[in-house]
């Protein structure tokens, strides 16, 4: 019998540059530099501030967001891993049920910086892993996803463990024994879903994803069957797929990147409601909120569970809440990362606003379309629709001017504009980047202010 | 009340002022018998590849066997690894696995940052395994026939509630610092028999210390990370599979370690031997210390544990470990069985080939001890002697371990990394480890001695 971890570990060693079409080349590009954006800003989340107070070791070549001290690469895969899950802004993919990026990209960022390579080489490299993650869950869903597992994490230590040992070149044996190791430190339940240790899955994953591959190449065994073994990762994990072959089928031809590809989450907030904001947004070149008199929000019954909150508690609440996320974008025409502080959440023109939604659920085959109607002032109605499946992917992408405007965003958390404009004009020109310690550089704060802040707050 | 802070309650309750002598006494043994591992696994191919070659850095804290110092999470991860690298640490009933391995390395590595003392850290352990065997109580058998390696699977609950113990947390912290585990369990059986099995156990030591740190942190986690539908009951054992009611009795009445214990291994080859090589090694100390007029040998042990594999001649190191005529032999011939024993150049000792030549084989009654084993010997004059094992020394609370055996075990493990008179002073250390002010002068002892 052929083993499905060899042939995987086979073609994700032997994928190449040359394999990457102009568009995967584009989609990957976007998706590290959105998952890099969202670490940026993060690094100031109770989460990461914990972390890293606990976590480092000693000091090395790998750079580590919102500080001016680099750690060695397993501390900083870590620590910048839970800074990009830590606002859930960081994208998402369908089959995997999960965030496809988040645990590939800090683990690549560190060792990266550790062998100082090209951004092709980071190119390739999370491309193999994206497609080596998404392809197992193809395979491993949905009885690995119904069983309680986070698959962020649990596909994505595996997704990790094959980008670094790509990046490491390591061959197919290796690649194996490589995904052996990590399946052997997949773990994390959603039963921890809305608590902090949540975001600490994702530093998981970075981290043994990469220790994986560095323990594969410095000579460690492990079963090169892991993933179909009776006491193996699909078994352990879920049930044993029939054909797991399958799962790979069009390998370096039909990128899972591309389709259905990723999710670029445009808005801060439950993707769920994504389709009501930006009917919303189109909705505020229209007409002024004093104008409104009733606000009825269509989504798909199956997808209101958790997201009608008339009177969210606090930021964390709103970014549930369909009634304050809409009438946010009635009035801004957008949301941002800095609609979550208590001003913003309980302004008053806002909440008078949210007071007039009335949720409508529908039963549309479309699980992700959503309308939003407005009854004005004067007796005239008018209307707006969109359909957002967890964001915005291959087949409604956002514009070069909606993306620059979230990295931005985000990234001014840690970075001055200036900055943080070079390094996302870099970032979406990845291949063309020689160097990934010069890279890095452009994403360490300026100033010392952060790191104070950090050892203010740890104490 | 949720799962995870009904199970910290019990944590709290526990109070080492009550701990029975005799179970500070084994837990003292276990801790010393763990370090020896460790400094035997310390420059194995295995423990040499976690080291990645200078990735880490330096630290506060030692990497035993070696002169390095790294970081307390680091220390933890490739002392773990080094100390389940040659599976000579000791073994638990209740838990399915291998107990001390995964709560000693995070603990040493933290009491070195605390400057914790030695009764404080002979009672974290003492916690750390009532606490991940009451744990498995709740799990086991079922845990490890899913797939699941629970030396590291639940081996971290005892490592988070050790080091919790230092770090004085209180209940709800404990309670998060399990269910963060929860989330941090890991280790498949397909792994056995590479070199990532001992990794488990580097993983799970490094996780239970970290979930610990972060709760002292307070950093949050579910409250009901077990009871969950897609808590850790469902999703690791499944439905009808676990009893936490089983979790949360019995605590310290009496303590695991006294019932029904822990095993010592004495021998670095196969469990099942090893009452026959105690019986030959007290016939050596006794009647027999010269083997050369010996003329026939039997051995009897129980039925269940005469395996085809243990019939191995000794042509190997590998088979040698498996083989009951080479070990006797040993035994009877040395009054020892060593590591250097199994090293290729050992294998053809004239007189131990001749005396395995002369062993006979024969099954006890289905009634015997299980662990059982009998050895009876005749000279060239016709006299005949014998020595009868219930139960391998060291096998648990019935069969206490008799030091001078533990201190013959721990300067064969050091040897390997320590100076011979460095290794004598770091076991006396060891055996007196509660009055110690400070565990740091354990570690500059061996730190001291390494070769």
């Amino acid at each position: 019998m052929s083993s499905f971890t060899l042939s995987l570990a086979g073609l994700a060693a032997g994928l190449s540059f040359r394999d990457l079409s102009p568009a995967a080349i584009a989609w990957a590009s976007r998706a590290f530099a959105d998952t890099l954006g969202c670490a940026l800003a993060g690094v100031g989340e109770a989460a990461v501030i914990k972390l890293a107070a606990v976590v480092p070791g000693s000091a090395g070549p790998a750079m580590v967001f919102g500080q001016t001290r680099r750690m060695h690469a397993l501390d900083a895969a870590q620590i910048n891993g839970v800074s990009a899950h830590a606002l859930d802004f960081d994208d998402c993919n369908l089959e995997m049920d999960g965030h496809p990026s988040v645990s590939i990209v800090p683990a690549l960022l560190a060792l990266g910086d550790q062998l100082d390579c090209s951004g092709a080489d980071l190119l390739v490299a999370y491309v193999a892993g994206l497609e080596a993650e998404i392809r197992l869950a193809r395979v491993a869903n949905p009885a690995h996803l119904d069983r309680g597992w986070h698959p962020t994490v649990t596909f994505g230590v595996i997704g990790a463990a094959v980008a670094c040992g790509r990046l490491l070149r390591l061959d197919a044996a290796q690649m194996a024994t490589a995904i052996g190791i990590a399946a052997s430190s997949a773990s994390g339940l959603r039963a921890n879903s809305g608590t902090m240790t949540k975001p600490f899955h994702a530093g998981q994953a970075n981290r043994n994803g990469l220790q994986a591959a560095l323990l594969a190449q410095a000579g460690m065994t492990a079963n090169s069957g892991v993933l179909e073994h009776r006491f193996g990762f699909m078994a352990c994990f879920g049930t044993l797929a029939e054909n797991p072959e399958s799962g790979l089928a069009g390998w370096a031809q039909d990128f899972a990147l591309l389709s259905p590809g990723l999710a670029i989450k445009q808005y801060p907030c439950c993707a769920f409601v994504h389709c009501a904001i930006d009917a919303c947004a189109e909705l505020n070149t229209q007409v002024k909120a004093y104008d409104i008199a009733e606000i009825r929000v269509g989504l798909h019954r199956k997808r209101l569970k958790n997201i009608d909150r008339p009177s969210p508690k606090d930021g964390l609440d709103a970014k549930f809440s369909t009634q304050y996320l809409t009438a946010r974008a009635l009035i801004d025409g957008t949301v941002t990362l800095q609609d979550f502080s208590d001003a913003r959440v309980f302004d008053p023109a806002c909440v008078a606003l949210s007071k007039l939604v009335r949720i409508a659920p529908h039963d549309d085959a479309d699980l992700s379309f959503g309308t939003v109607t407005l009854l004005l002032q004067d007796g005239r109605t008018i209307d707006a629709q969109a359909s957002v499946a967890m964001g915005r992917g291959p087949a409604n992408p956002m514009t070069e001017a909606q993306f620059a405007a979230k990295f931005l965003n985000c990234a001014a958390a840690s970075l001055p504009e200036y900055r943080a404009a070079a390094l996302l004009a870099a970032l979406l020109d990845l291949s063309a980047q020689g160097s990934v310690r010069r890279l890095t550089a452009m994403m360490q704060p300026v100033s010392d202010l952060i790191a104070a802040q950090h050892a203010a707050l740890t104490e | 009340m949720s799962f995870s802070l009904e199970f910290a309650k019990q944590i709290v309750a526990l109070d080492p002022a009550t701990f029975d002598p005799a179970a500070k006494r084994w837990a003292i043994n276990a801790i010393a018998d763990m370090i020896g591992c460790t400094l035997l696994g310390a420059r194995t191919e295995t423990a040499e590849a976690t080291f990645l070659s200078g990735t880490y850095g330096q630290g506060d804290c030692l990497v035993l066997g070696r002169k390095d110092r790294l970081g307390r999470l680091d220390a933890a991860f490739i002392n773990g690894t080094a100390g389940h690298a040659l599976d000579y640490d000791d073994t638990s009933k209740s838990l399915s696995g291998h107990p001390t391995v995964i709560i000693v390395p995070g603990l040493l590595a933290l009491a070195e940052t605390l400057g914790s003392s030695g009764k404080d850290f002979v009672d974290a352990y003492v916690v750390g395994v009532e606490a991940a065997t009451r744990f498995a109580r709740g799990v086991n058998f079922e845990h490890y026939e899913k797939g699941w390696h629970p030396t590291a699977t639940l081996g971290i609950f005892g490592a988070a509630v050790s080091a919790g113990y230092l770090l004085k947390l209180n209940a709800q912290q404990y309670a998060h610092a399990v269910a963060m585990c929860a989330s941090l369990a890991s280790g498949v059986k397909a792994n056995f028999g590479t070199s990532t099995k001992p990794l488990h156990a580097g993983i799970a030591a490094r996780n239970g210390l970290f979930a610990a740190l972060m709760a002292a942190k307070g950093v949050n986690a579910s409250p009901v990370a077990f009871e969950h539908p897609q808590g850790f009951w469902e999703v690791f054992n499944g439905a009808g599979n676990y009893h936490p009611e089983r979790v949360l009795k019995d605590w310290a009445a009496p303590l695991d370690l006294l019932a029904p214990g822990i095993s010592i291994k004495k021998y670095p080859c196969v469990y099942s031997v090893h009452a026959a090589i105690d019986a030959a090694i007290a016939l050596h100390n006794s009647e027999v210390p010269d083997s050369t007029e010996v003329t026939d040998i039997l051995v009897r042990m129980h039925p269940r544990r005469m395996l085809p594999h243990v019939m191995n001649p000794a042509t190997s190191a590998l088979n040698a470990k498996f083989s009951l005529s080479y070990a006797v032999a040993r035994g009877l011939v040395n009054g020892a069985v060593r590591l250097d024993h199994f090293e290729d150049a050992a294998l053809y000792d004239p007189e131990v080939t001749r005396i395995m030549s002369l062993i006979r084989l024969q099954p006890l009654d289905e009634s015997a001890s299980d662990y059982g084993g009998e050895v009876h010997v005749t000279f060239a004059d016709g006299r005949t002697v014998s020595n009868a094992v219930d139960a391998p020394l060291g096998r648990g609370p019935e069969t206490p371990l008799p030091q001078q055996m533990l201190a013959a075990k721990f300067l064969d493990c050091a040897a390997t990394t320590l100076t011979e008179a460095g290794a004598a002073q770091v076991f006396e250390m060891l055996m007196q480890l509660d009055q110690l002010d400070s565990v740091t002068e354990l570690t500059a002892a061996i730190e001291a001695a390494t070769r």
